[in-house]
């Protein structure tokens, strides 16, 4: 041990700590400075779920691609529900790949209090790094699950279907940090609720299905009556399945138009939830 | 000398009751019930109160201090250290820190049995505070130190426990933080990292950093910190020289006034037993005392008549059960009678004790040896201080644990295999030769 650093004495304290903070204070310099943690939680996270499995990360593609054959299966065949131009594996795809990125940082953050007990009882580092690295490591998955997409994609346009990448998958990065963090902030209301009714952590999978038909990711959005439309705009999860990053021409016109101006709120409600649930 | 942390008038409250049962609807209920009560008789009903763990607490520590932290259970030390640690936040006052502030409540946080020894050290160490850059730095020294370089590419799962320990420190002993915070939760951990982490600590210290030190092991506060914080029902009860606060925290333990009163009901109707008190060879009151030393022990009793040839006794207890004594109906050294109030005394030479607690017990039996003119009563208790180095215990595990396998402390020695004499506690004897 060597004493190089030791301190000069001018009246200049680096550590303050302090009763209350103001609810908007997220203390992001602190968070930046830990930042290096979020790579290795996410490093941590991946080894442990697919250390010992025999196909490892396979195991993220089966889900949304099993979920869309369902879907395919019931709603588009039994049903009858159309996906207007688009093929339905390619319609179904993005839905569920978006919607399980979302809810499984949902369900990260929702039990980030119960899930780390024992560490946030030892150790203080910014709280926000574990919601985060649930957010990133969850980015894996869905890396896999879009290379995989685009791979299916090329097969359908060397089948001859008549479909092309439109201006708004420039935007898909930002969407996809927008579901992300509407996973985490309501994940941490419910992490923060939870604490005090355990009844809620019943609510959230009942809920999440309710918001999944609710939200136009099994149906198109022509499938809802106008009179209804506004109202569906109330679902916050709307506007980010909405975006037609990949559909057929004929539709992008108007349901760019109908999206378009309403971007706003799933942006405004990160800005309420996430600081809120600290 | 400078300020490195300044602890200013904090203070934590906590609620106490039924807040947050568990469930929304007993909430509910509990709400209505309120709402109810509050329209029967107003504010009587108040099911949330609450609790100040710590209260005003202000102090300072100076760079390069070891400051030791002591209190009962429950007194608030464990709520000051997560406050400092920044666990918890404190309901009112400010707590200032110059340079980084580590707390080594555990070692190994955050390890993962999948990951590797080299993932593992940067996981750590970034969740204790250190930045990548830092880590990288010092990576070979705590590869050194830990000496497990053959596997750091191995997941931990594969190390033995004590390679797993010794990896775990080794990160922790890295963190060169400016102000370390050492719980006692640290003793219970293995006896060989106890030792280096005992060790640590003094580098520490010697090395300008500061250490705050929560422990109930008055032996190993007083060897490592020059300066105590007492903390008793929240508040700081007394602070400054660690001798001096241990020995008045000891005292402090039950300050003894009428230890009995005549009983009329279960016959005791003769004596009453005003005040005990222990002395050291001095002369001075005591309730810490060093191994040889000698106790005396002190008794103060109003007779409320002539009471010919009580016999006295007095036992010195552990928790291992009766150690010694004394007892007149064995010497034979009863006074003719007493009456009125007197004194009365037994010293004890040479006490060849461990350092623990100890507690005396005394009565007065009547000259026939089977009644009582007042029944065994427990006087108080007194401890032994001194660590393991004041002991001459330097084995592995003298840290931890060899204050609690035997009271007694009889000179010893070993006859090794080789035929080597090793002498423990001053042994001497002349039939066996030292050669």
């Amino acid at each position: 041990m060597t004493s190089n650093n030791i301190v000069t004495s001018n009246e200049e304290w680096d550590t303050i700590i302090r009763p209350q903070r103001a609810w908007w204070d997220l203390r992001l310099g602190e968070l930046w400075r830990y930042r290096g943690l979020i790579g290795l939680w996410m490093r941590r996270d991946f080894v442990a779920t697919y250390m010992q499995t025999v196909l490892g990360p396979v195991w993220y593609l089966f889900s949304p691609i099993f979920g869309s054959l369902v879907n395919m299966l019931f709603f588009n065949k039994i049903a009858r529900i159309s996906t207007g131009d688009v093929p339905p594996m390619l319609f179904y795809l993005p839905g569920m790949m978006v919607w399980g990125y979302f809810t499984t940082c949902l369900y990260g953050s929702a039990a980030i209090l119960f899930s780390n007990v024992g560490l946030f009882g030892k150790v203080y580092f910014p709280r926000l790094i574990m919601p985060l690295s649930t957010m990133a490591s969850a980015l894996i998955g869905l890396t896999l699950q879009a290379i995989s997409f685009i791979g299916i994609a090329v097969f359908f346009v060397w089948q001859g279907f008549d479909i092309h990448l439109t201006p708004w998958v420039l935007a898909l990065p930002f969407y996809t940090l927008i579901a992300g963090f509407m996973g985490v902030g309501i994940g941490l209301i419910f992490a923060s609720l939870t604490t005090r009714y355990r009844d809620l952590q019943h609510f959230i999978a009942p809920g999440l299905t309710l918001v999944n038909y609710a939200t136009p990711i099994v149906y198109p959005i022509t499938f809802i009556p106008d009179f209804m439309r506004p109202f569906v705009f109330l679902n916050p999860m709307v506007p980010i399945f909405l975006t037609p990053w990949f559909q057929s021409w004929k539709d992008i016109v108007t349901v760019c138009l109908a999206a378009a101006p309403r971007q706003i709120p799933p942006n405004l409600f990160m800005r309420l939830y996430l600081p809120w649930s600290f | 000398m400078s300020k490195v942390l300044s602890v200013e008038n904090v203070g934590k409250e906590y609620r106490l009751g039924l807040v947050g049962a568990g469930s929304f609807r007993e909430d509910f209920l509990r709400w209505r019930r309120r709402g109810q009560a509050a329209d029967n008789q107003t504010a009587s009903v108040k099911d949330v109160s609450s609790i100040w763990a710590l209260r005003n607490i202000s102090f300072q520590v100076q760079q390069g201090e070891a400051l030791g932290i002591i209190g009962r259970n429950g007194a608030g030390k464990s709520t000051l250290l997560k406050i400092l640690s920044r666990i918890t936040a404190p309901t009112e006052g400010i707590i200032k820190a110059r340079g980084k502030l580590a707390s080594l409540l555990e070692v190994g946080t955050g390890f993962h049995p999948e990951l590797t020894g080299r993932e593992n050290i940067f996981l750590n160490g970034m969740i204790m505070g250190m930045t990548r850059a830092e880590i990288q730095r010092k990576f070979d020294q705590i590869v050194d130190f830990s000496g497990v370089e053959q596997f750091i590419d191995t997941p931990v799962k594969r190390y033995s426990s004590g390679m797993y320990v010794r990896l775990a420190f080794a990160v922790s002993a890295h963190l060169e933080p400016e102000i370390l915070i050492v719980d006692e939760v640290l003793a219970v951990g293995d006896a060989q990292f106890q030792k280096k982490c005992m060790g640590k600590m003094q580098d520490v210290t010697s090395g300008g950093r500061t250490v705050l030190f929560v422990s109930h092991n008055m032996g190993a506060i007083q060897s490592l910190c020059q300066r105590v914080i007492w903390v008793k029902n929240g508040q700081v009860m007394g602070d400054g020289d660690s001798r001096k606060i241990v020995a008045e925290y000891l005292d402090s333990a039950d300050t003894t006034s009428v230890l009995y009163t005549p009983e009329p009901n279960r016959g005791y109707t003769d004596l009453i037993l005003e005040s005990a008190l222990f002395r050291d060879s001095q002369g001075e009151v005591a309730k810490t005392f060093s191994s040889g030393d000698s106790i005396r022990i002190e008794v103060r009793y109003n007779a409320l008549k002539k009471l010919p040839r009580p016999n006295f006794w007095v036992v010195v207890e552990s928790s291992f059960g009766s150690l010694f004594g004394a007892n007149m109906l064995f010497d034979g050294a009863s006074p003719d009678y007493i009456e009125g109030q007197g004194v009365i005394a037994c010293t004890f030479s040479g006490i060849q004790l461990m350092p623990q607690r100890y507690t005396v017990t005394f009565g007065i039996r009547h000259e026939n040896g089977y009644n009582n003119y007042i029944p065994a009563t427990e006087l108080g208790s007194f401890s032994i201080i001194g660590g393991s180095s004041a002991m001459n215990m330097s084995g592995d595990m003298a840290h931890n644990f060899f204050e609690t396998f035997y009271a007694l402390l009889v000179p010893y020695a070993w006859q090794l295999p080789d035929g080597k004499l090793v002498p423990v506690n001053g042994f001497r004897d002349s039939k066996l030769s030292t050669d």
